[in-house]
C-alpha cells in the first residue's frame, strides 16, 4: 500500500524532465529597424549545455530541492572550436573549461583536481590538437591535451612576461601571444621557436601600449586590442600595420576599456568594451555600425564583459564576466524584417 | 595644565606632514613615457587611462539611426541590479583594468600551499569552494551595515564611502596617491586600515594585536607578502588576506583551517610549538575535518569536528592567567556549554569549553567498560553526584589523606590538570599548555596505565600520583588493602575500581559509588550475580565481587 505514492513520485521524476525555460531573445536595433543582432541564449548552468543530472540525481533534486550551481565563476577568454565546442577560461575558478553542447560534455582543464591556474586569460587550439592557455600570473603559455593533461609550456625561460591574448593561425602554423607588460606580440612557430616579435611600446601605428586581446580573420590578418592606446590595430601576417581603428572616447566608434575583439564573416569588427558594457560592431574602415547590450544582468545586458568569439555561422559568444555566464548572440543577414 | 597644552601643541608641530604623491609618479601613470623621471608630459595624458573624456564622434551609427549620439558611460547607474559580487561605481572602473591583463587582479598571498616540513597538513593547491559569490577578495559595492560589530558612524570614518554610501575599492585605495604603498589611503601598520571598520570584541588586548614575536627564518614563511616583521605589526594579516585569500570564507589565508594557526604556532614565531603536540599519537584531530566548522554553528546540532577555533578565539585570545575554574585568556571569547547544559556565550569556566563536545554530544565508545557506563562528562562532573573529581565544584569526600599540598578537599581542578601535553608546563616541560596532544592515551599529561597485571611504580600511575601521595596510598592510610591490590600478588591498576571523572547521580548513589568506585567490568566480575561496593562510613566498606579468581563474599573492611 505504501509503495504506490513512492513509485508515483519516482516515476514522475524519472519520466517528466522539466525543460529549462526558453531563452529570452532581444533584437538590436530595436523595432522598427530591421534586426541585425539577436541575443539568442546564455550558458550559465550545466543544463544550458543539455547536461541532465542522472536518474538518482533527479530524485534527490525533487525530494531535497536543488540549487543550480554556476558553471562559471568569472569567465574571461572564449574561443570557438569545431562542432560548436567552446573553450572558456575562468580565472575566478582558476581553470579552463572545454564545453561541448552537442555531446553534453564538459572537460575541466587541468583535469587534475590538485592543480589550478592562478590567472588563465585566454585559450586556443593549435594545429596539432593541443590546447594553449595563457596565464598572466605564471607568465607562461601552458599546453594541455584535449583531456586536460599537462604537456608543458610554450615560451618559457623569460620569453614572455605577462602573456594574455592568444590567436592561432593554423594555415601558416603560427601562434600569436600578446605580451601585455612588454607591449608586444610574440609570434611562435610550430616548434615553439620565436618567429617574430611585433611592436614595442609607443603610440604610432605598429606600436602598442598594453596590448591585451587578439583575433585573426580568414586572411591571416591579426587584430590587436591596443588597450591603453584605446584602439584596435590590424596587422598583416608579416606584422606590418594595415589599419588603426578607434580612439578614446565615450561615444560610438570610440573606446574606453576595449577588451575582446573578433571578426565576423563579413569582415566587421566586434569590439567588447568593459566600461560601456557593450559590444560595438564596426566596419573595417572603423565606421561605427551598431552597438548592442548595456549595463545590467538581464538578457539584454552585460557586466564587465571581456572575451568574444565568433564561429563559422556568425554566432557570437561573449564572456559576460561578472554575470558569471556566456551570452550568445546571432548576427543576422542583411535586411532581416 | 598649561604645560600639557604647550607640549601637545609642540608635538603637533613636530608631527610629520601628511604624505602624498602625485599620480604622475605612480604606477597609475600608464602613458608610454611610463612612470619615473620624464621631462615633458602633457598632464591630461595621464588622466585618460581611467577618466574617459567626453568624445562624441559626431558620426552616428550606420545601422541604428534611431540611436542618439550619446555617450555609453552612465555614471548614475551605480545601483543597477546590485547583487553580491557585482561591482558598481568606482570598483567597476578599477576592475576593468585589474582583471589580470593590464594589471594583475589580485595580490598573490601565497602561490603555493603552506608546505610544512613534516608534511602534517593537507596540501590542497586549488580552491575548494567555488562559491558563486566569487569572494576571495574583500567584498565591495556594498552598504556599510549598521549591524557591523563596532559600527562607527560613516561621517566619522576616515575612509570614504562612495556617493551612494557604498564601500568600494576607493574606500581603502586612493588610485592617485601611492605614498603608503599599494595605493592605500593610509598605512596598514597593525592593520589600521582594517580596524577602521572592523572592531572584533577583545581585539585591543588580544595577543595577535600586541605580540612582538618575530619569525626565526625557519620555513614556512608566515608573512610572505608583508614587510612587517612582528605579529602585532601584521595584525589582521597574520590570518586574513584582503585580496586573493586562500579561502573564500572569511578571507583567511588558507583554506585548511588549522594551517592559518599552525604556520606561526610551530615554535618559529610563537614561543612554543603546537605543531609538535599535534603530531603526537593522541591529539585533538584538527586535521581530519575540512570545511565543516562554521562560526555560527550550534554545538548541540553541528556535525562532529574540531578545529583550533572551536577552543580559541584568535581575535580575543590573550596571555592573562586565571584561577580555577575560570578559563584563562587563551580561551577568551569562546562559546561553551554550562554545567546545566545551557549555552555560555562566552564561556567563563574552562570546563564549559570542553563540554561543547565532550558533554551532551559526546558520542564515542567508552574507553573502559564500566558497571555504570557514562560518556557525558557534563553528567560525570555534576556537583550532585555521589563522587567526582572537583572540576565544577569541591568534591563530596572530606577525607582524602593522600592529597598532596597544595591540594585539599576544597580544591578545584581544571580539565587540563589531567588532560594536557606530556611536554607542557604542568609536567615540567617547555611545550604549550593545553590539551593539544600527548604521547599518553586519553590525551593525558602523565602515564596512566589501565591494563590489568600492571606492576605498580611511580611512573605507571604518574597521573594519579601528581595529586595523590603514593606513599600515603601504599601505606594504606585510607583503604587498608590499597597496597595489596596494587602490589605484586594482584597488580591491579587504579582504574579497575576508580572511575576517574565521576559517577552520575542519574546512575549511581552515595551508598555504592562514593570514592569514584565504578568497577571495570572487563576485569571485575560479579560474585553470584552481585557486583557491588557498599560504603559503610569513614574508611569502612565492603565489596561483593569476583576478581583474579578470588571471590569477595563480601570482603569487609577495616
Amino acid at each position: 500500500m505504501g509503495w504506490a505514492p513512492v513509485a508515483a513520485l519516482l516515476f514522475s521524476v524519472a519520466c517528466a524532465t522539466v525543460p529549462p525555460p526558453a531563452p529570452e531573445t532581444v533584437n538590436w536595433p530595436p523595432l522598427p529597424q530591421p534586426a541585425r543582432v539577436q541575443r539568442v541564449g546564455e550558458i550559465r548552468h550545466e543544463v544550458d549545455l543539455g547536461i541532465q543530472r542522472g536518474w538518482w540525481g533527479r530524485v534527490v533534486d525533487t525530494v531535497l530541492g536543488h540549487r543550480q550551481e554556476s558553471l562559471l565563476t568569472r569567465p574571461m577568454g572564449i574561443e570557438c572550436l569545431e562542432d560548436g565546442r567552446l573553450l572558456v577560461t575562468d580565472p575566478g575558478a582558476r581553470r579552463v573549461l572545454l564545453l561541448d553542447p552537442l555531446h553534453h560534455r564538459i572537460q575541466r582543464i587541468p583535469s587534475d583536481d590538485h592543480l589550478s591556474l592562478p590567472s588563465p586569460i585566454d585559450a586556443a587550439l593549435d594545429g596539432h590538437g593541443h590546447l594553449l592557455v595563457s596565464d598572466s600570473v605564471l607568465g607562461q603559455v601552458l599546453r594541455f591535451d584535449l583531456k586536460g593533461r599537462s604537456l608543458g609550456e610554450l615560451g618559457s625561460g623569460g620569453l614572455l612576461d605577462r602573456p594574455t591574448g592568444i590567436a592561432v593561425d593554423t594555415e601558416r602554423d603560427r601562434i600569436y601571444v600578446a605580451d601585455t607588460t612588454r607591449h608586444q606580440v610574440v609570434v611562435f612557430g610550430p616548434d615553439g621557436q620565436v618567429v617574430r616579435v611585433i611592436g614595442g611600446r609607443g603610440a604610432k601605428a605598429g606600436e602598442f601600449n598594453f596590448p591585451t586581446h587578439l583575433a585573426l580573420d580568414r586572411h591571416g590578418n591579426l587584430y590587436v586590442t591596443d588597450a591603453m592606446n584605446f584602439r584596435i590595430q590590424i596587422l598583416d601576417p608579416a606584422g606590418r600595420s594595415l589599419a588603426v581603428i578607434g580612439r578614446l572616447g565615450d561615444g560610438p566608434g570610440t573606446f574606453s576599456k576595449p577588451k575582446g575583439v573578433a571578426v565576423d564573416s563579413l569582415d566587421h569588427l566586434l569590439v567588447v568594451d568593459a566600461l560601456f558594457d557593450n559590444v560595438q560592431v564596426l566596419a573595417r574602415t572603423g565606421a561605427p555600425l551598431l552597438a548592442f547590450a548595456h549595463s545590467g544582468s538581464d538578457a539584454a545586458s552585460l557586466w564587465l564583459p571581456s572575451g568574444i568569439a565568433i564561429d563559422a555561422h556568425d554566432r557570437v559568444y561573449v564572456a559576460d564576466t561578472y554575470n558569471h555566464r556566456i551570452q550568445i548572440y546571432q548576427l543576422l543577414p542583411e535586411a532581416q524584417p | 595644565m598649561k604645560l600639557a597644552v604647550l607640549l601637545s601643541a609642540l608635538l603637533t608641530l613636530l608631527a610629520p606632514p601628511a604624505r602624498s604623491m602625485s599620480v604622475v609618479d605612480s604606477k597609475h601613470n600608464l602613458s608610454v613615457s611610463g612612470p619615473g623621471p620624464y621631462k615633458s608630459l602633457v598632464e591630461e595624458e595621464v588622466c585618460v587611462f581611467c577618466h574617459t573624456p567626453h568624445e562624441s564622434s559626431g558620426v552616428g551609427v550606420l545601422w541604428n539611426r534611431n540611436e542618439s549620439v550619446a555617450s555609453y558611460i552612465t555614471y548614475t547607474s551605480s545601483t543597477l541590479q546590485n547583487a553580491p559580487g557585482q561591482p558598481t561605481g568606482s570598483s567597476k572602473l578599477c576592475l576593468s583594468c585589474h582583471d589580470g591583463t593590464i594589471a594583475l587582479g589580485e595580490v598573490r598571498s601565497r602561490p603555493a600551499p603552506i608546505a610544512f616540513p613534516t608534511g602534517l597538513e593537507n596540501l590542497n593547491a586549488g580552491p575548494a569552494f567555488l562559491d558563486t559569490d566569487l569572494q576571495d577578495d574583500h567584498p565591495v559595492s556594498m552598504a556599510y551595515p549598521t549591524t557591523l560589530p563596532g559600527y562607527v558612524q560613516a561621517a566619522l570614518l576616515d575612509l570614504p564611502l562612495d556617493p551612494a554610501g557604498l564601500v568600494q575599492c576607493t574606500s581603502c585605495h586612493d588610485p592617485h596617491d601611492d605614498a603608503a604603498g599599494h595605493f592605500l589611503r593610509k598605512p596598514n601598520l597593525a592593520s589600521a586600515l582594517c580596524t577602521t571598520c572592523h572592531d572584533p570584541v577583545g581585539w585591543l588586548a588580544a595577543a595577535h594585536a600586541t605580540s612582538q614575536e618575530v619569525w626565526d627564518s625557519t620555513p614556512p614563511d608566515p608573512w610572505p607578502n608583508s614587510t612587517e616583521t612582528t605579529v602585532a605589526a601584521n595584525a589582521c594579516e597574520n590570518c586574513h588576506s584582503p585580496h586573493n585569500a586562500g579561502s573564500s570564507r572569511r578571507l583567511l589565508r588558507s583554506d585548511t583551517e588549522e594551517d592559518n594557526c599552525l604556520v606561526c604556532h610551530n615554535g618559529h614565531v610563537s614561543f612554543k610549538s603546537v605543531v609538535a603536540d599535534q603530531q603526537k599519537p593522541y591529539h585533538h584531530p584538527v586535521e581530519t575535518t575540512f570545511g565543516v566548522h562554521d562560526p555560527t554553528e550550534d554545538s548541540a546540532t553541528m556535525a562532529r569536528h574540531v578545529e583550533c577555533v572551536d577552543c580559541h578565539n584568535p581575535h580575543a585570545a590573550n596571555a592573562t592567567t586565571a584561577q580555577v575554574p575560570a578559563a584563562s585568556g587563551a580561551l577568551a571569547g569562546v562559546s561553551g556549554i554550562t554545567d546545566l547544559g545551557t549555552p555560555a556565550t562566552p564561556a567563563t569556566n574552562q570546563y564549559e569549553v570542553c563540554f561543547k563536545c565532550h558533554g551532551d554530544t559526546a558520542n564515542g565508545a567508552a574507553a573502559i567498560s564500566r558497571q555504570l557506563l557514562q560518556t557525558n562528562t557534563r553528567l560525570e562532573f555534576d556537583r550532585n553526584n555521589p563522587s567526582f573529581h572537583p572540576v565544577e565544584w569541591p568534591g563530596t569526600n572530606l577525607n582524602v589523606p593522600s592529597l598532596l599540598s597544595p591540594w585539599n578537599t576544597s580544591s578545584l581542578v581544571y580539565c587540563t590538570d589531567c588532560h594536557a601535553s606530556d611536554s607542557g608546563p604542568g609536567n615540567g616541560g617547555a611545550g604549550p599548555a593545553g590539551p593539544h596532544g600527548s604521547i599518553y592515551p586519553f590525551l593525558l599529561e602523565r602515564e596512566y596505565v589501565v591494563a590489568d597485571g600492571t606492576a605498580e611504580s611511580a611512573t605507571a600511575y604518574a597521573l594519579c600520583y601528581k595529586c595523590h601521595d603514593r606513599t600515603s596510598i601504599l601505606a594504606n592510610q585510607s583503604f587498608p588493602t590499597h597496597a595489596l591490590h596494587l602490589g605484586v600478588t594482584v597488580n591491579a591498576p587504579c582504574s579497575v575500581c576508580h572511575d576517574a571523572h565521576g559517577i552520575s547521580a542519574t546512575q549511581g548513589d552515595a551508598a555504592h559509588n562514593s570514592h569514584l568506585i565504578n568497577f571495570d567490568t572487563a576485569i571485575v566480575t560479579p560474585y553470584l550475580g552481585t557486583l557491588a561496593f557498599q560504603d559503610n562510613g569513614t574508611f569502612a566498606g565492603q565489596c561483593t565481587l569476583s576478581c583474579h579468581g578470588k571471590d569477595h563474599l563480601p570482603s569487609v573492611y577495616p
